[in-house]
């Protein structure tokens, strides 16, 4: 073998693909190969060996158990679209896997890989969060349940462990009256995504009883707007209240933390997230059966 | 490594680097109509098919297509007789450079397959995944329609790549109109 | 005096640098040229592209695609700079070396890396451009600077053997602005010891790779006169324009070996084959006879492949090992290693009365070369000269170019060459005049322009000499301005502009005027050869470079026009220089117009072979024969024969045999510009500054269109190109100078989704020294989307974006800064 090309074990299960990281502690995972194999061809990524999980059976497909729809990890955004009960009662996230790339990229392109794999601005990271998704991990020990804010946390890094494989992405089944959406700006031409702002609201007896909202493009991963939340819990649901709950998103996220680069400044970005807020919670409201356009 | 796999409609087996992609493999063995422009699933002119999916070969794993059905643009029509879509982009001037244009049509084909009457709206984000420097689209976008009735209008498909003498078809800018300079 | 002086002086039969009266409105045109809409059978219709089938079914050949003909191929890698300035102090390729299936590394120490500068600017000889650049180099100027290189027996291996050498650099301050180059401490990036530079203004210790200037009229005068008169309006802008890289969909490829007869054969992707083999072989002191360089398909060009970056490097490769080598440009490389449009910022003064006549024009450009020169001269003054031509009867004009040294990536030629930086600034500001005054832009700009029957000096203002224009400047015979402007406000409605009902949302129309050439004036040469098989098909031969627009088939219909055969029965060869007739290159707009006129030329001169025939067979006077329909007619008897007839008989005859074989050259000191109007609809949200574009019309005078499909194709493909020059997310470096662009993920190139419509609207007028009345269509679209764009989010919003690209973020702070 010569250097720079690497050697391609194929994972069969998931302790398989454990014990080869095991025996290949600096290997690389491969499950769509949409971010790797680019990171290999611009000399981002030079592993001696790659694990493929991608064809692990345990950890792919979209299965619904009790009130929580378990996403395996090697499931491709294309199956995620297809996948029917994540557009009726996950809509956030359906609508965050849609607007990913384009579709020959949607049919390899896996969620794990995407939460893994430290992209900047990540549509999937404010989806999986407004979504209250659980993150499920598995290492050699034990298995982790990580919410999807904490995941994130460590930003701009994840909570993954070097030693751990992403398993499993589990997010709760909405009830009746709820809705989520997903709004970016994205650039003129290329639809990478500037900032995006995912919703998720429960309206009971007029009621706001829970709700989460978070944004990407803003700090280096996801990142939840409580603040935005709080205003909003207990309350009735029109033009008025949304308004206010959005100027608060900027809220307890410091100036020095926003993204500054060459897409857009932190001041512009500061600029746009009450207004994308503003749209992702009116949206996200329609969903839940309330009108609240002013 | 030998990779075994149904290619084109016949069984064969590739000779491979282990960390080689299908762009590799299909390269190496002389499937050039498959064309490299960036390894990094931007461009979209590697795409084929991989078992009914349109995929960008640059980015999957010669290894992983073990078993699996793959089709390319040498699988389509010939010169002579040309695949409606093919006719379709020769017809509506859709090419120019031509550096896309496999990867293009491997994605037309299948969009028709799974939408046979897309909008234009749909055409350009199924499109999305392959860049076209030369064309601005336009033409791309017409002879995508074009193809659209050419493959649901069987009675006026000519199979060598002229143009549908009689077909009750719009006109959706194709060449034979005069006033196709309003395209 | 510099290289190109000389050049047109040799060019020029009359001598360039006397004062020339101004060319006459009279053109004495060729015959055949004038024929009628009705008469016209090939030409002007819309003939299949004559590769499209190849093309449709994957059979079409680009150079990646001959590897498999070379079974002892050798993959070549190139090591490039990691940093942007400095010197290579250790360069340690043992390890390389010493891996399975290293052929060979290469050094600047190598026996076979000539030490010797050369450009890598494919220009005519002796080209403009300066001789500054070594094949490899230890003194690295920017991030992409090869330095080594490898030959192997895979890419992996070649790629891997790269990765293996050990490199250290004395890093140097670099320095990435125009601006900040050009200042006294600035880092010096070239010796002139070094160099071969004969430029005008060339001055090292400040970087400046050229600076020239000239003048019509007394422009410091008119701005005197204005500020002591209150019915003159002196009006003041500013412009930058970012990189914009060709992104050519094949990358940079070449296959050099050496063949039977020990010469070196290049299977190359390469706009300028001719240019290519003279400089190579001048560069590695091997006869001219010694190279070919065939062209095979090429996957786009656009001014990229007009430069020769990666033949060299393979050429000492393949004489390091005596294999066959192929260099193919990653991504990566095409972004930074490979060529860009040039950065500009423009300055642009004027004086205007209250009636609005323009009074002076004074501009002032500063380009960013990047760490070489390439067309520094002669692309940075088209910024200016190109369009200035639309505003020559203002008595007062000045300009002044500066291209300047940077530790960026190496600027070249790029479709457009220059007019796309000019025609942002000149036309942002006429419309900015406008508003100053109150009148409407396009009224503005119909008191000013230039006309059929003017004569345009402002395009030859850096010709200028005591008060005097060399050549006399460029006689206007055919303009269709006027119709262009009238038909493109019709389409894109102007002046009719519906409201949004939501109050945030305004929608907003914009234009721009456009110019180009045809050519370069007195320095171009096309010839063709088209020769007669015996079944009465031809083979055309000609050196036009077909890099993917459909030349060969424009050349085709050229030829069959003339010799009343079917399109379908002129086969054109593709250019290889041991086969093909001169040429030039594919650049500049001229594959059309002078190689076309050199087509038009040859297929005359086989005509007439054709009649000698048909007039002994036919037993008619020759003066009476017509060739048309596949046959030549006699007028009077109306009797025929065909050309398969004819075909036969010049081969196997049992008279005379004689294979018909026309041949010609042209060259010409006319360039005739086409002309535009761009025009942009576009709706501003502005709480957010974003904007969508809904409709981008662009109405075209490019004289008689010799195929429409080909014609609109170029069309709206340059105006993808000019809308992403206005939008794109462009091309950033970090502080370092590193580019954080590394490939099209993150390069803003605008895909089916996010392309807004492309309407072209062709306004048909005859040039008399064009083939048929055809002038160039390739470059001109290229120029008007970033002005008409600009202007049309000032009629929406009431702010104006003066640098490109233009995007929701500046067009949100202009409005929060009003």
């Amino acid at each position: 073998m010569h250097p720079g090309t690497f050697e391609y074990l194929s994972a069969e299960s998931v302790d398989h693909a454990l014990d080869l990281l095991a025996d290949h502690p600096d290997a690389e995972m491969l499950a769509g190969g949409q971010s790797l194999l680019p990171a290999i061809t611009n000399d981002e990524a030079d592993p001696d060996v790659v694990v493929d999980i991608g064809e692990i059976d345990a950890i792919r497909g979209v299965e619904v158990r009790n009130d929580v729809v378990e996403i395996g990890a090697a499931t491709t955004y294309a199956e995620l679209q297809d996948a029917e009960r994540l557009r009726n009662d996950a809509a956030a996230l359906a609508e965050a896997v849609s607007v990913i790339g384009d579709e020959q990229v949607r049919n390899r392109g896996t969620i794990g890989g995407n939460l893994a794999h430290p992209v900047r601005v990540s549509d999937l990271s404010a989806a999986v969060i407004a979504s209250d998704a659980t993150i499920v991990t598995k290492g050699p020990h034990s298995e982790r349940r990580i919410t999807a804010a904490e995941f994130f946390a460590p930003n701009p890094a994840t909570d993954l462990a070097a030693d751990e494989l992403l398993t499993s992405v589990d997010v709760p089944i909405s009830t009746v009256n709820t809705g989520g959406a997903y709004v970016k700006q994205q650039s003129v031409t290329m639809r990478y995504s500037l900032l995006g702002v995912a919703a998720r609201l429960t309206v009971e007896g007029g009621q706001v009883s829970t709700v989460r909202v978070a944004a990407n493009g803003v700090t280096e991963r996801g990142v939840g707007l409580e603040p935005v939340e709080d205003a909003l819990r207990g309350e009735r649901l029109g033009a008025d209240t949304v308004e206010t709950a959005a100027s608060r998103a900027l809220d307890g996220i410091g100036t020095e933390a926003l993204i500054d680069d060459d897409q857009a400044s932190a001041a512009y970005r500061a600029d746009l997230l009450p207004t994308y807020t503003e749209q992702a919670l009116e949206r996200a409201a329609e969903r839940a059966g309330v009108d609240v356009s002013a | 490594m030998d990779v075994e796999l149904t290619l084109n409609g016949e069984d064969v087996t590739l000779t491979a680097a282990q960390s080689d992609t299908l762009l590799d493999a299909l390269r190496g063995a002389g499937y050039t109509g498959t064309k490299r422009g960036c390894g990094t699933g931007d461009c979209g002119f590697c795409t084929v098919a991989v078992d009914g999916e349109p995929v960008k070969s640059c980015l999957q794993p010669v290894a992983r297509v073990e078993g699996a059905t793959v089709e390319t643009i040498e699988n389509l029509g010939t010169q002579d007789e040309l695949h409606p879509v093919q006719a379709a982009f020769v017809d509506n001037a859709a090419l120019q450079c031509g550096f896309c244009i496999p990867g293009m049509i491997m994605r037309v084909t299948q969009l028709l397959e799974s939408n046979p009457e897309p909008d234009e709206r749909e055409i350009r984000e199924a499109l999305s995944g392959n860049i076209c420097r030369c064309t601005g689209y336009e033409k791309i976008v017409d002879a995508v329609q074009d193809a659209a009735m050419r493959l649901s209008n069987d009675g006026a498909v000519v199979s060598d790549g002229g143009r549908p003498v009689s077909s009750n078809r719009s006109c959706v800018g194709c060449s034979d109109c005069p006033g196709g300079d309003g395209e | 005096m510099s290289r190109t002086e000389e050049g047109d002086e040799e060019s020029t039969p009359d001598g360039a640098s006397q004062t020339d009266a101004a060319p006459p409105v009279e053109f004495e045109e060729g015959p055949d040229n004038r024929r009628g809409p009705d008469e016209l059978t090939a030409v002007s219709s819309r003939e299949e592209k004559a590769d499209a089938r190849k093309i449709v079914t994957g059979e079409a050949k680009y150079t990646a695609d001959y590897a498999r003909e070379f079974p002892d191929l050798a993959a070549g890698k190139v090591l490039r700079s990691e940093i942007a300035h400095g010197v290579v102090t250790e360069l340690d390729t043992s390890a390389a070396e010493e891996m399975d299936g290293v052929y060979a590394v290469i050094t600047p120490d190598s026996a076979e890396v000539p030490n010797d500068p050369y450009t890598s600017a494919g220009q005519s000889y002796p080209e403009p451009s300066p001789y500054d650049l070594r094949v490899l180099r230890k003194r690295v100027r920017y991030v992409g600077d090869p330095i080594a290189a490898v030959a192997a027996e895979d890419v992996a291996t070649a790629r891997a053997a790269v990765q293996a050498i050990e490199v250290s650099y004395d890093e140097r301050d670099a320095v990435l602005d125009a601006e900040a180059a050009i200042e006294p401490d600035a880092p010096r990036i070239h010796d002139p010891e070094s160099v071969e530079n004969h430029q005008p203004g060339a001055d090292y210790e400040r970087n400046i790779e050229a600076h020239a200037e000239g003048e019509i009229g007394d422009v410091d005068g008119a701005f005197e006169a204005a500020a002591d008169r209150s019915d003159l309006t002196v009006v003041e802008t500013e412009w930058a324009t970012p990189h914009q890289s060709h992104c050519v969909g094949e990358p940079h490829t070449t296959i050099a070996r050496r063949d039977q007869d020990d010469r070196y054969h290049f299977v190359t992707s390469t706009q300028v084959p001719y240019h290519a083999r003279r400089q190579l072989a001048r560069l590695f002191d091997v006869p001219i006879r010694d190279i070919r360089v065939t062209k095979p398909r090429i996957g786009g060009g656009f001014g990229g492949k007009q430069s020769i970056v990666l033949e060299p490097i393979a050429l000492a490769l393949t004489m390091a090992i005596d294999r066959p080598v192929k260099l193919e440009a990653t991504r990566k490389e095409e972004f930074h290693a490979m060529r860009v449009r040039r950065p500009a910022s423009i300055t642009v003064r004027s004086v205007v009365t209250d009636e609005g006549d323009l009074e002076a024009i004074d501009m002032s450009v500063l380009t960013n070369s990047g760490a070489y020169g390439s067309h520094g001269l002669t692309a940075s003054g088209a910024i200016g000269k190109k369009q200035l031509a639309l505003y020559t009867h203002t008595p007062n004009i000045r300009l002044e170019m500066t291209a300047a040294h940077t530790n960026r990536p190496v600027a070249g030629a790029m479709r457009g060459y220059g007019a796309p930086q000019g025609h942002f600034a000149l036309e942002g500001h006429m419309d900015a005049v406008a508003r100053e005054l109150g009148m409407d832009p396009l009224e503005f700009r119909a008191r000013n322009v230039i006309g059929e029957g003017d004569l345009d000096v402002a395009s030859s203002i850096l010709k200028e000499g005591d008060g005097e224009i060399r050549g006399g400047g460029r006689r206007i015979r055919s303009c269709g301005l006027d119709e262009c402007i009238e038909r493109g406000k019709r389409a894109i409605g102007w002046g009719d502009v519906e409201q949004p009902d939501a109050p945030h949302l305004h929608r907003g129309i914009g234009a721009a005027l456009t110019i180009q050439s045809s050519g370069v004036p007195n320095d171009e040469l096309g010839a063709a050869h088209i020769k007669m098989n015996e079944d009465g098909s031809f083979i055309l031969q000609t050196g036009a470079v077909d890099i993917g627009t459909g030349a060969d088939t424009a050349m085709a219909q050229i030829a069959a026009e003339i010799l009343g055969a079917p399109p379908e029965d002129v086969l054109v060869q593709p250019s290889d220089t041991d086969i093909s007739p001169f040429d030039y290159g594919a650049y500049a707009s001229s594959t059309t117009y002078v190689t076309g006129t050199a087509v038009k030329k040859a297929a005359q001169d086989a005509r007439e072979q054709l009649f000698d025939f048909a007039a002994r067979l036919l037993g008619e006077p020759r003066e009476t024969l017509t060739a048309r329909d596949g046959a030549v007619y006699a007028e009077r008897s109306g009797e025929s024969v065909s050309l398969k007839e004819i075909g036969y008989e010049s081969i196997y005859g049992d008279e005379e045999r004689a294979q018909v074989m026309g041949e010609a050259s042209h060259s010409t000191p006319e360039s005739p510009p086409p002309f535009g109007a761009q025009f942009a609809d576009v709706t501003v949200d502005e709480r957010t500054g974003e904007f969508e574009v809904h409709d981008l019309v662009y109405a075209i005078d490019c004289g008689t269109v010799i195929n429409p499909d080909l014609a609109e194709g170029q069309v709206t493909g340059a105006m993808h190109m000019s809308y992403e020059l206005a939008v794109g997310s462009g091309f950033s470096f970090d502080d370092d100078g590193q580019p954080e662009v590394v490939g099209f993920g993150d390069y803003g190139i605008p895909k089916a989704d996010t392309q807004p419509p492309l309407t072209p609207i062709f306004v048909e007028t005859h040039e008399p020294s064009g083939p048929f009345g055809a002038k160039a269509v390739a470059e001109i679209p290229t120029n008007g989307v970033p002005p008409a764009l600009s202007n049309a989010i000032r009629d929406a919003v009431g702010v104006r974006i003066d640098d490109l690209p233009i995007t929701a973020e500046k067009i949100r702070a202009a409005l929060d800064a009003e």
